[in-house]
């Protein structure tokens, strides 16, 4: 018994005796978390730190902004960039990007990262900063900038405020960083999706244009002299920097083209078919050859992909808001026709419909198709037929009607003219006729959801229908309608470098032109013409359409160029329509055969003409955005009177 | 001298003979057998019963019998803790009724590491026992406490089988710490997310896991001690919220004795289904779309031919398809206890379910529990005891949460002019409205489900050692160790639906695109150790006692969940077996972690009294918690108590000598609250973002997004409570008042400073907010009984409010307007009142569409010029208190809000009449409004039923009249006029924008929360088949509610706010059933 009380007495006195702290060293500490030291232990830490810094990219997916090159499925009042990113104010991945830099730093110092690899690092740390800080000029102008670390300062420090530099400086800054970048950087990485010295200079030929264009045509929509920034140069550039910028595009890009590092995917196909087919192959899987940079969603796991599963028609897709993203009239007319399936040359893009009238009226009413004009329209055999000799570019990354897409027939069609002559255009029920032997639908196909166009009665889904007969099909897995698609986001392909040194040259007169002629044609031949057009500025701005379409592109063009529809005005070199377009298939059974007429209208419904919807209306303070926090940040605001 | 000598010895001789010839007499014993029961006819156990002035004695058994061989005419003596004594004359047959001890102050009350009288308490504790816990026939044990114990609110929020989807909380502060037989058993879980609307299955979330109060088996339970004041701070970081003490049954010394009860329950939704005939819901349904300008869905045809009965015509009523009659559940407890000089048991076994009011086998909960206790004296001295509870819970739900959640919405919306299954094949489901078909959902075998096994086992052992060399020192140790596992296995499956009439299918009839399975395990473990010494002593009228003690604790948790797909489409669909090697490996996911918390504390308390008349109690905590940087992990946590009992002294006897007790008491305490989250002071990097580098490879990101708090440590709280407890005339009034304040300073929050965006980083949190709780509570009883008829009456009502008196962020703020203060700032305002929306209105509503039209008021926010010709006849006139021409935000108004109510009450009625007993218990809450919306019911014109509550609204007179039509009569309800809504047009309908006053219900309400009526089985005729004794009992629970008679078909307790598609009605049950003693 009294050994029982003497151990009763001792766990008591242990208990009582132990040491406070010692029960709470000894744990497993805090799982959640990584300390640095262990983080940095290996290369892997390194890739870990960086891995963040290359997900919060700007310009890192596709954006389903209409601005971006003639998606019809929205209409918004004020511009948005929407790329990838909710904001381009990105101060805290700029402190992401310090810590990494502080790092690489202190592992150097420490000896345990030799100068090679912490130069490379480094490297790659200034050119992801230049990447945010790029995003960022072109949205605010003159920004502050912040080049290390403040973790250490008080939070009552002067140190934390940075003034805006002007917009010249930092467009200075960055083109600048890119360079010093790619001093730092390797000429090839053992990832295929890591930023290498090549990316740094064709971001840089980027930068460098965008500065360029802007510089030159600044004064197409110049702010209010009276703002603070703009006498202040925050936001502000002028015609007399451009050739500087020009000319280090030009440099850039050649440094580029002249690496031998990349190249077009199928350039010089055989025919079109051939072209047709590398295009599409092209947005299936990353090409490294054409891809300078961009993004991989093969992650190994298939239950995440790059979010774009319902964005095909509607026939081949299921879910919520199916086939949304359609393309207007605008686009397609655009590109251009092959003059013939051998002789390959260029002609104009515009869809043929009428064989007597104007091309360019559109439809407002059931009268303008009756049995007696019926006549004027172009017939074509199958729906099809208007669309393949178009540009290889538009027939590998567009669905138009007739095209076949994961498998299936695409039906966008709109209506039907009766055996007696009378027009049923989105008819309320979508009922057959037999002609010869075949039944017609008036929307293409039987059923309701194998209808693209507007809703037939009792239709609730009404929102996944579209006024548009043409969807987006680059980019689009096209295996299956897969919920996880996987397919690849090029940030930058290497015609983009092309491009970029033709524009340069035709703008400014420097570089080499037989060169930047060849470029330019270098690119219409890999989708399949087999003529050379001459170096104009028409014909490049011409090529970055067809040739980045749904790439975010077009959009950075209008920005850089101020080429946006300007308070009603527009930009007639740059080409812009103020309102969107569209093309209605419709099937003609009142001849002896079923033929296909097209009729040109503005988007259409059958219970109410519904105001037209238009591409963006910019004001030239839209050039700019307002700088987030600026009275917090002790910084000037853009837009504001002195 | 020796004749008297020889006298005196001849007189003695005499006189011994003649006593010890009486005793011969006596010493023929005679056999004494009884019953000693309490005045309400229940059986008094373990009543001593002993012959007065000797040590003969015996004690009662389970049933209060007792046999013991006397003296003739001796006189016995009987009692019994919490009874009066009584001394009787020894008859053969006796039949003895205790009193029950008027003024309760004997009884012995758990508290913080240890027992005390209540006369001596001075901290704000209530308790209930075994039998009034047991009254209530209900799976949850939270339920079953409800409206018992002042101050413990207690809000059913839905009837779902095994959820216990029960707000708990002791005078509004939030989740108590629970403690069972000394041990901290309440903790932080994680479990699959029960309020994502997401589909995905793997979603987790963290909950604080009560399931050992909420599982407990009620009649394994000894007491259960609720512990509301600074007399709860004992406890240490992490009592802030009061705590919740259950104590287990342990056995005595005496025969074994078995006890088995067995019951059936029935039950069916508290809410009653109350709507429209088919074919007046078409013509409802007709006029609402009148309303809202729409076609007809119903054609008079079609009216006019489910009114002839057409036979083409399909009718399916839904909720039949959906519904049974009654959910039957079972519940079966039984127990063994006894003991000898050294070693006492106590085992209970106990079996309960809950079962779902919707068909199939979706829903259901299942629950085994074993309780054992041993208690050995190792030796005279040393007393060890040995406590297991081992618990088995399996739940049912479904797979996709976010069917569960829409089940009642789907049973509401599905169109009854389809059938179940298609016309031609009874194995196909039909597709009815929004893609889903609730028979389909309700089949497991179709749409997948969740399966929870919960399996715990807690073990305590407690040794005692009673000091010989200290008279009133006893040193005792405990261990505890607890285990306890979760797995859920959750298949989602993808399943096809079909057109009834034809028979066809498509790819939008296909629910959900891939078939899921999630697997998930749980693991926790608990080790616990405290050493205690406990020392009591009296000298004079001085009482004194004093405990020191030292704990620890360590808690380890880990989780893993993996899941697999099983291929997209129904054409790839190969779905076996829910077992994850049967998936498709290329689609396994899997996610893990673990952690590990520790807590230790030294504990002091002294405790004096002089003469049981004042009273002091002193304590302190030194408590450390692992969270916290080293130099920050320790505090120290000190509190004190008084008491004064009034009534002991002389001068207030004489003078109010039917004053049996009167105890003013004040207590005011600290313990702390952990503020922030663990190793905060450690700057670390974080998983932030991913990229894929090389294409097949993913590689996670990290980054560093804070700086380490070095600041932030836990808030202290302060509780205070003054006190009074009374008992008049023995028992027939007595009751409790308590007022308290709670402050808890130091809440952690981000100072409002200036800082760039270029730092880049949020600064630490601060303990920097202020949040105080105060109210009121009051019980009051009454207990008598007239000739055979006994009674008691306890009522109880509780008034908790909670507000911040500092808010950070509000209190740096500029507010632009007295508006954008009101509506903005929350700072010193009591929760619940000011947070509603409502516009105030003129008192006035649009009778007719002329009034509509010439209405000055613009209620338009958006410029789309429809303005007041979007309301309707019934709506209010909504003021436009700032005057600026429209209505808009800035002209709202407040209400109650629907959080937990600050007026909460109860009342427990009991009593005896020969062999029968009865309970009565209310429960009820004030200061409450229902916010019923108008859309769930009708608005979204997807539904297909209409609420006879809603035939009470504005509608045109006659049937087809144009509502739009100034001269149309109208006639008047309490709701506006319905309209339909079409879902694609989205809401712009003004019924359903503008919240009016209609909406805001008040929700007060008294509900007979129970019922028990028992009848006592003679026990001459059971002894013939070997059973001491039998009661047969009916139970009903919430058979009765009084309230709002708007509310008629929205439970104005649980959290459904009319759209009756939230959650599972709360039950209405009857019980029978029956207990047995061997």
């Amino acid at each position: 018994m009294k050994k029982i009380f003497r151990y009763i007495l001792i766990a008591g006195l242990s208990l009582g005796l132990m040491s406070c702290d010692k029960f709470f060293d000894n744990m497993e500490g805090d799982l959640s978390k990584v300390k640095a030291e262990d983080l940095m232990a290996s290369n892997s830490g390194f890739l870990a730190l960086l891995a963040n810094l290359y997900s919060n990219l700007p310009d890192m997916s596709m954006s389903s902004s209409d601005q971006n090159t003639m998606f019809a499925n929205a209409s918004r009042s004020t511009p948005s960039y929407g790329d990838g990113t909710t904001s381009f104010w990105s101060y805290s991945t700029i402190r992401s990007v310090h810590k990494f830099m502080e790092a690489v730093e202190q592992e150097k110092a420490a000896g345990r990262l030799d100068e090679a690899t912490a130069n490379a690092y480094l490297g790659e740390g200034r050119f992801l900063r230049a990447c945010f800080y790029f995003a960022s000029v072109r949205a605010y102008g003159g920004i502050p900038i912040l080049d290390h670390l403040l973790d250490n300062e008080p939070i009552d420090s002067e140190a934390l405020y940075i003034p805006r530099s002007t917009e010249k400086e930092s467009w200075d800054w960055v083109i600048n960083e890119f360079q010093a970048a790619a001093d730092l950087m390797p000429e090839r990485q053992d990832q295929a999706m890591r930023a290498t010295k090549y990316t740094a200079l064709a971001m840089k030929a980027r930068a460098a244009l965008w500065a360029a264009s802007e510089s030159k045509y600044w004064d197409r929509a110049p702010l209010n002299s009276n703002y603070i920034a703009v006498q202040k140069k925050l936001t502000y550039m002028e015609a007399s920097y451009a050739d500087t910028y020009y000319q280090q595009a030009i440099d850039a890009a050649a440094a580029v083209i002249l690496s031998g590092k990349y190249e077009l995917a199928g350039a010089e196909p055989a025919n079109i078919d051939a072209a047709v087919g590398n295009l599409i192959t092209l947005f299936q899987t990353y090409d490294t050859k054409e891809g300078i940079f961009g993004r991989s969603y093969k992650n190994g796991s298939s239950d995440s992909g790059n979010g774009n599963q319902g964005w095909g028609p509607n026939q081949v897709v299921t879910g919520y808001l199916q086939g949304t993203y359609s393309v207007t009239l605008n686009l397609a007319d655009e590109y251009d026709y092959y003059d013939g399936a051998n002789t390959r040359a260029r002609k104009d893009g515009k869809i043929k419909t009428m064989l007597i009238g104007d091309e360019n009226a559109y439809f407002t009413d059931e009268s303008q198709v009756t049995a007696g004009t019926i006549g004027n329209y172009k017939h074509y055999d199958s729906v099809d037929e208007p669309f393949k000799l178009k540009d290889a570019r538009f027939q590998a990354w567009v669905c138009y009607p007739g095209s076949n897409f994961r498998g299936t027939t695409i039906n966008n069609q709109g209506g039907m003219v009766m055996p007696d002559g009378t027009l049923a255009m989105y008819p309320g029920n979508n009922n057959g006729v037999v002609k010869n032997g075949v039944e017609y639908f008036p929307y293409g196909g039987s059923g309701d959801e194998n209808s693209f166009f507007y809703k037939l009665d009792k239709d609730v889904n009404d929102s996944n229908r579209s006024f548009y007969c043409f969807q987006i099909r680059k980019g689009l897995d096209e295996s299956g309608n897969n919920p996880n698609p996987q397919t690849p986001w090029y940030n930058m392909r290497y015609s983009e470098i092309l491009l970029t040194y033709a524009e340069a040259v035709v703008e400014s007169g420097k570089g080499n032109a037989m060169l930047a002629a060849k470029y330019l044609n270098d690119v219409r031949h890999r989708a399949g013409f087999k003529d050379d057009v001459e170096l104009t500025l028409e014909n490049v701005l011409h090529e970055w359409k067809c040739e980045f379409a749904f790439e975010n592109q077009w959009s950075h063009v209008l920005h850089r160029r101020r080429g946006f529809i300007t308070q009603g005005a527009t930009s007639a070199e740059e080409g812009s329509l103020t309102r969107k377009l569209t093309l209605i298939p419709i099937v003609d059974l009142s001849g002896d055969t079923a033929q296909y007429i097209f009729v040109r209208c503005y988007p259409y419904n059958a219970t109410a003409k519904k105001g037209y919807s238009g591409f963006f209306n910019f004001k030239a303070d839209d050039y700019y955005q307002q700088i987030p926090n600026y009275v917090k940040n002790r910084i000037d605001p853009n837009n504001k009177q002195q | 001298m020796m004749k008297t000598n020889n006298l005196l010895k001849r007189l003695f001789t005499v006189l011994a003979g003649l006593v010890l010839g009486a005793s011969m007499l006596s010493a023929q014993n005679i056999k004494v057998t009884g019953v000693v029961t309490d005045t309400e006819k229940l059986p008094v156990m373990g009543a001593a019963v002993m012959v007065s002035g000797t040590s003969i004695g015996t004690a009662t058994d389970l049933d209060g019998n007792f046999e013991i061989d006397v003296p003739s005419g001796a006189i016995l003596e009987i009692s019994s803790i919490g009874y009066e004594t009584r001394k009787v004359k020894a008859t053969p047959k006796m039949n003895i009724v205790l009193i029950e001890d008027a003024e309760l102050l004997n009884e012995s009350v758990v508290v913080g590491y240890g027992v005390q009288k209540r006369e001596s308490l001075t901290g704000s504790i209530s308790q209930i026992r075994s039998e009034d816990i047991a009254a209530t026939r209900t799976a949850n044990g939270v339920d079953a406490l409800q409206g018992k114990i002042p101050g413990l609110q207690i809000t059913q929020n839905s009837g779902k089988p095994g959820q216990f989807n029960s707000d708990l909380s002791i005078r509004g502060y939030g989740n108590p710490m629970i403690v069972v037989d000394g041990v901290v058993r309440s903790v932080t879980r994680q479990r699959k997310n029960t309020r994502s609307w997401s589909n995905n299955a793997r979603q987790l979330e963290s909950y604080n896991d009560i399931s050992v109060l909420q599982e407990l088996n009620p009649d394994d339970i000894e007491s259960i001690s609720v512990l509301k004041d600074a007399s709860a701070t004992i406890y240490g970081l992490g009592a802030e919220n009061g705590v919740i003490l259950i104590t287990t049954k342990k056995g005595e010394a005496k025969k074994p004795s078995v006890s088995f009860t067995a019951s059936v329950n029935l039950a069916q939704p508290n809410i009653p289904r109350n709507v429209e005939s088919w074919t007046s819901f078409m013509k409802w349904d007709n006029a609402m779309a009148d309303v809202a300008k729409m076609g007809h869905r119903w054609s008079d045809e079609t009216i006019a031919g489910y009114e002839n009965g057409d036979p083409n015509l399909v009718y399916t009523d839904w909720y039949k398809e959906s519904y049974k009659t009654f959910a039957v559940n079972q519940q079966y407890n039984a127990s063994l206890s006894g003991g000898t000089d050294t070693i006492n048991y106590y085992f209970g076994v106990g079996y309960a379910e809950d079962n779902s009011i919707l068909k199939g086998d979706t829903f259901g909960y299942k629950r085994y529990n074993m309780n054992a206790n041993i208690s050995v004296k190792l030796t005279k001295d040393l007393t060890m005891r040995y406590t297991s509870a081992i618990r088995q819970s399996n739940n049912l739900g479904m797979g996709s949460y976010d069917q569960e959640w829409n089940i009642f919405y789907y049973i509401l919306a599905s169109e009854p002019n389809v059938g179940v299954h298609t016309k031609d094949n009874p194995l196909h489901y039909s597709n009815v409205n929004e893609q889903m078909n609730p028979a389909a959902l309700l089949d497991t075998n179709t749409s997948g489900y969740t399966k929870t096994d919960s399996k715990n086992f807690n073990n305590t052992i407690d040794l005692t050692y009673v000091a010989p060399w200290l008279p009133g020192l006893r040193l005792s140790a405990n261990g505890a160790y607890d285990y306890s596992t979760n797995k859920q296995r959750t298949l989602v499956k993808n399943f096809q639906l079909y057109d009834y009439w034809t028979d066809t299918t498509n790819s939008t009839m296909q629910v959900r695109n891939e078939t899921e399975y999630v697997e998930l395990v749980n693991d926790n473990a608990r080790l616990y150790g405290r050493f205690q010494a406990q020392y009591d002593h009296s000298f004079g009228k001085h009482n004194v006692s004093a405990m020191l003690g030292a704990e620890l604790t360590d808690i380890k948790t880990s989780r893993l969940q993996a899941s697999r797909r099983y291929g997209p489409s129904l054409d790839e669909f190969v779905y076996t077996h829910d077992i994850l090697d049967q998936g498709d490996s290329t689609t396994a996911t899997n996610e893990g972690g673990r952690t590990n918390t520790r807590t230790a504390g030294y504990i002091g308390r002294l405790n004096y009294n002089y003469d049981g008349k004042y009273i002091v109690e002193l304590m302190a905590r030194y408590d450390g918690n692992y969270q916290f940087m080293k130099g920050k992990r320790w505090s120290l946590f000190p509190s004190y108590s008084l008491g004064w009992r009034i009534s002991e002294e002389k001068w207030f006897k004489s003078a109010l000598p039917f004053v049996n007790n009167l105890k003013f008491r004040w207590s005011d305490g600290r313990t702390g609250s952990i503020q922030g989250s663990p190793y905060a002071y450690i700057n670390g990097y974080g998983k932030s973002g991913s990229w894929v580098f090389n294409e097949g490879a993913n590689s996670t990101g990290f980054a560093n997004n804070s700086i380490a708090n070095t600041v932030l440590t836990w808030a202290t709280v302060r509780m205070m409570d003054f006190g009074v407890d009374f008992e008049l005339w023995r028992g027939k009034l007595g009751g409790t008042f308590d007022w308290f304040r709670r402050v808890t300073s130091g809440i952690a929050a981000t100072r409002s400073v200036n800082i760039p965006d270029f730092y880049a980083i949020s600064i630490p949190q601060e303990n920097l907010n202020v949040s105080e709780n105060q109210g009121l509570e009051l019980s009051l009883y009454h207990r008598n009984s007239i000739g055979d008829f006994s009674y008691r009456i306890q009522g109880q009502v509780s008034l908790t409010r909670s507000r911040m008196t500092y808010i950070e962020s509000e209190n740096t703020r500029e507010y632009k307007s007295s508006m954008d203060y009101w509506k903005n700032c929350t700072l010193n305002r009591w929760n619940g009142y000011m947070g509603g929306s409502i516009y105030q209105w003129t008192g006035e509503r649009f009778h007719n569409l002329n009034e509509t039209n010439s209405s000055q008021v613009l209620y338009d926010t958006n410029g789309s010029g429809e303005g007041n010709r979007a309301l309707v006849p019934g709506m209010y006139k909504i003021e436009d208190r700032n005057g600026n021409g429209y209505i808009d935000g800035e002209d709202v108004y407040y209400t109650w809000g629907s959080s937990m109510p600050p007026l909460q009450f109860g009342l427990t009625i009991g009593g005896s009449w020969k062999n029968l007993d009865f309970n009565l218990i209310f429960s009820g809450a004030a200061m409450k409004n229902k916010s019923v919306s108008l859309s769930g019911f009708a608005g979204t014109g997807y539904l297909y039923f209409m609420p006879s509550q809603y035939t009470d609204s504005y509608h045109v007179a006659t049937y087809g009249d144009d509502p739009w039509d100034p001269t149309t009569e109208w006639t008047e309800g309490y709701w506006p006029a319905l309209a339909r809504v079409n879902q694609t047009g989205a809401s712009h309908n003004a019924t359903y924008t503008y919240n009016q006053p209609y909406n805001y219900i008040n929700a007060t309400y008294v509900r007979l929360k129970t019922v028990e009526l028992g009848y006592r089985v003679s026990p001459k005729f059971l002894k013939k088949v070997g059973i001491k004794s039998a009661r047969v009992f009916f139970n009903g629970g919430n058979l009765l509610t009084f309230c709002n008679k708007l509310l008629k078909y929205v439970d104005p307790e649980a959290t459904d706010n009319g759209r009756q598609g939230g959650d599972f009605p709360i039950n209405r049950t009857y019980t029978f059933g029956f207990n047995l003693n061997f």
